[in-house]
């Protein structure tokens, strides 16, 4: 692992000792770098390891050149690795360096040197636990405050940091910023990347902030940030291919996830003492510029005051400057139009706010639009702030173009021609009995009306659907048809075979009430009477699924009118009653299953 | 004649049912007339002394046709005037978010009413709080006309007659079948369609959303149901608000007003520092 250090000055020399890791095995060995910035034609560094430290080779040197806002920062790195062969605890350091006449003194590394592991087997239970708690040391996360107390709306930088050393190969980065309900948060800037030395060890630091602004006072915690990645670590004994090795395949994905401490902050509220009447809320340090234009006007012109707000704080929140208290016919004041920009977030939100504001003098007497004031807080001096602008001197020249609306009674007299609106007013109540009528008996509040309603017409069309077809049928399909007329024809056939009993003429009455039960068979079941005969009705009826009791009915019957037709003996009225009687019944029950 | 019989007694079912709400509205609306004239009769009394400078006893007046307005209001008898008026009343006596909750009532019933947007209007220029409610396109307005010209009995009213001549179509088509019938149906089914559509959207808004308005001088919405809870803004009278629950005598409300975002520009923040709690006391539901 190559290690360099960078740090924030360029022209400086500055030398720092950086290594590896801290805690060592006997036997094996460890990295350390001595890194020299600010020139990069500088001899090696001096020094002296301790006795029991083997240099197993070095220096090994790099450079690097970089350019950060236009500053060119070099750096040169002397690595060497050494293996202690004793344990103990040792100092590493300080390396010195003579540079044009002057001597530069590093820093210095305490180096503990433990006992070696004895390589037991093929498998060892530890050793994944044994590599995860140097992973866990190689990377962590910090959430930090630029203030632990501060004012509500003052600005409040806070900084999440991920350390993880030098080269450790990670992926997949998910930061999940803290919670801040009670804030108004401003991202500031990109992200920044730069390297840092925590104990002698180099890190490499990726570093978030943000502009903070407490929206209420008292106690109050910033939950933890969470971080999460995977570390890719190389299985030994894996061999990667070179398309591996470019799709960072090469390893075994470890999922690491970190969380900070929670931050906790005081938030005090703005003092109410000596607080300004046009105070709106404004904290941070400002500044105010005003510009007038034009300055020589006729009565009624605008005139567009310029108004810009500098400064450090929370631009958003800038609350509008205050035109001193005058005679209010002097001017017509028009409502601000305001543009914020942010210039600067790198080490806290600062820009300006430009409030645009139209004012347009009423008589040619005036001769200056009158001082602006703007009110902050300043959280640095803990005090209220005033900015006021003299009053700007300005020409009104009377003008020949009358203002055309005015808006209250006293104005209408002075204005000329065109609509006048003299006061401005509610119009008057409603009083129309004629549509006076209770509006609360809402329809849609009635479910018995609508389901009346509603259902009603779909019920007579269900109905009228039914008959039409019905009608339809009797048209177009006979069997139908005959079907369906069958009963009444049948009954009034009936009705005649019973006047033929009253006439007592036996032969007529039977040779017609066999043909109407026979007819009415042939309707009900579709078919030609003259296919249907005595011998072969039973079948028929059976096939049909007709009762056997109905068709002993029917055999019962047919038998009395043949009976009745064909033998000479003479038959009573009794008798044919009788046979029209069963005639009828079988009707009926044919009715019923047919 | 059985056939006869049932039409008979379909008519006469439907005729009891109609006549019961023609009664019953016959009824309550002659004492309502007569409430509601002599309300008037006071509100004119008041707008007289106002002009003849008797300033105590136009307060009076304008106090006493606001009681007769509510007792109208109380025994049931609802109505877009009754609701106008009465707004016109409290604005006279100085209660202009009061004014508003009648006038959005009254603008419920009388959609078609120009004065009272004209009022709405008028009051909410002086209103210390700039509302922000969303304006609906104008091309919008104009293709849903009957949306914004129709109040929701109106509505509901034609949805009927539309079912009913939809029902008559397909009836008439059952007898005669000829493409023009078919055609009709095809029109009134997607008039229909339309409508029931406008219906429900029209019953969600004016029944499922709570609105109000404030009618403190001054009402501070906070972050939580309390007074131990930090003021997150101020809103004035006649701000209106969507209410969008209650907790021991607290709205939680969205305003309709404009509130200057501190945070950034991104919708879902905008909505959350909209919504607050604020004192049921403060508000007045439409």
């Amino acid at each position: 692992m190559l290690n360099l250090v960078s740090t924030a000055y360029a022209k400086e020399i500055k030398v720092v000792i950086s290594v590896d890791k801290t805690v060592v095995e006997a036997g094996s060995h460890f990295r350390m770098t001595i890194g020299v910035q600010g020139a990069f034609d500088t001899e090696v560094p001096q020094i002296t390891p301790p006795e029991n430290f083997i240099l197993m080779y070095g220096p090994s040197v790099s450079t690097q050149t970089s350019i950060v806002n236009n500053v060119v920062a070099i750096f040169r790195g002397f690595t060497y690795s050494f293996s202690p062969t004793e344990t103990g605890i040792f100092e590493l350091g300080p390396a010195t360096l003579e540079y044009k006449g002057k001597v530069y003194t590093s820093n210095s590394v305490k180096i503990e040197v433990v006992k070696r592991t004895p390589f037991e087997g093929d498998v060892d239970p530890d050793k994944e636990r044994s590599k995860r708690i140097d992973i866990n040391k190689r990377i962590f996360v910090e959430l930090e405050t630029d203030k632990k107390e501060a004012y509500i709306y003052e600005q409040i930088v806070e900084s999440f940091k991920l350390f993880f050393q030098k080269g450790l190969p990670i992926d997949d980065l998910d930061y999940v910023a803290a919670s801040t309900k009670s804030f108004l948060a401003e991202k500031l800037g990109e992200e920044r990347r730069y390297e840092e030395v925590r104990d002698g060890i180099l890190y490499n630091v990726i570093e978030l902030r943000t502009a903070l602004f407490p929206l209420v006072s008292g106690n109050i915690e910033i939950p933890p940030a969470k971080f999460n990645c995977n570390i890719i670590i190389r299985q030994q004994g894996y061999r990667n291919s070179i398309f591996d090795e470019f799709s960072g395949r090469g390893g075994q994905k470890y999922p690491v996830e970190r969380s900070t401490d929670s931050v906790k902050l005081k938030i005090k509220p703005l003092p109410e003492s000596d607080k300004p009447d046009n105070f709106a809320g404004t904290v941070g340090r400002f500044t105010m510029d005003v510009l007038a234009k034009p300055t020589e006007v006729k009565v009624g012109d605008p005139i567009t005051l310029s108004i810009n707000i500098r400064g450090k704080g929370n631009i958003q929140t800038i609350g509008e400057p205050v035109l001193a208290p005058g005679d209010e016919k002097d001017f017509k004041i028009y409502p601000a139009e305001t543009d914020t920009t942010i210039t600067d977030r790198g080490d806290g939100i600062k820009g300006e706010k430009l409030f645009s504001k139209v004012v347009e003098p009423q008589h040619e007497n005036i001769d200056m639009i009158p001082a602006i004031s703007f009110s902050y807080f300043d959280p640095e001096l803990e005090k209220y702030m005033t900015i006021t602008h003299n009053p700007i001197p300005i020409v009104v020249e009377h003008s020949e173009v009358e203002i055309p609306i005015r808006f209250s009674l006293e104005d209408a007299e002075k204005v000329k021609g065109q609509v006048k609106i003299l006061t401005k007013d509610i119009l008057p109540i409603m009083s129309d009995l004629y549509s006076f009528k209770n509006q609360g008996f809402a329809i849609y509040n009635r479910p018995l009306f609508l389901a009346f309603i509603f259902l009603t017409p779909i019920l007579v069309v269900i109905a009228c659907v039914y008959v039409q077809r019905h009608r339809e049928l009797l048209q177009t399909d006979v069997g139908y048809a005959r079907k369906r007329r069958a009963l009444s024809r049948a009954k009034k056939q009936l009705s005649n075979a019973r006047r033929l009993v009253q006439l007592d003429n036996p032969s007529e009455f039977y040779s017609r009430l066999a043909k109407t039960v026979m007819e009415h068979i042939a309707d009900k079941l579709n078919l030609a009477p003259a296919s249907i005969t005595s011998d072969n009705i039973s079948g028929i009826l059976e096939n049909r699924g007709v009762s056997h009791d109905v068709i002993k009915e029917l055999k019962e019957c047919l038998e009395s009118c043949d009976y009745g037709r064909f033998s000479a003996s003479q038959h009573s009225k009794d008798q044919m009653v009788r046979t029209l009687d069963t005639a009828e019944e079988f009707i009926m029950h044919l009715e019923k299953q047919l | 004649m059985r056939q006869t019989n049932i039409l008979i007694f379909f008519i006469l079912c439907l005729a009891f049912l109609c006549e019961g709400q023609v009664l019953a509205e016959a009824l309550t609306r002659d004492s309502g007339a007569d409430t509601f004239f002599r309300a008037n009769k006071e509100y004119s009394a008041g707008q007289k002394a106002i002009a003849e400078k008797r300033e105590q006893e136009a307060v009076e007046k304008f106090e006493h046709a606001v009681q007769l307005y509510e007792k109208l209001l109380g025994s049931g008898f609802i109505n877009g005037q009754i609701y106008y008026n009465l707004g016109n009343a409290y604005y006279r006596l100085g209660m202009s978010g009061k004014a508003i909750i009648y006038y959005r009532r009254a603008e419920k019933l009388l959609p078609r009413d120009a004065d009272i947007k004209a009022n709405i209007n008028l009051l909410k220029r002086d209103f210390e709080d700039k509302a922000t409610i969303r304006q609906l396109p104008e091309i919008l307005k104009i293709v849903s006309f009957w949306y914004f010209f129709l109040n929701l009995n109106e509505i509901t009213s034609i949805t009927i007659y539309m079912y009913l001549a939809l029902m008559v179509s397909i009836l008439s088509f059952v007898f005669i079948k000829v493409q023009w019938l078919k055609n009709i149906i095809i029109i009134f089914a997607s008039c229909l369609l339309v409508l029931v559509i406008s219906l429900g959207i029209k019953a969600y808004s004016q029944h499922s959303i709570e609105r109000g308005v404030v009618i403190a001088d001054e009402s501070k919405i906070r972050y939580g149901p309390g007074e131990e809870y930090e003021p997150k803004f101020e809103i004035h009278e006649g701000a209106e608000v969507r209410i969008e629950e209650k907790k021991d005598r607290w709205y939680k409300v969205y305003v309709y007003v404009d509130v200057e975002d501190l945070r950034d520009d991104e919708d879902k923040k905008e909505v959350e520092f909209r919504i607050g709690w604020i004192p049921e006391a403060e508000v007045g539901k439409i």
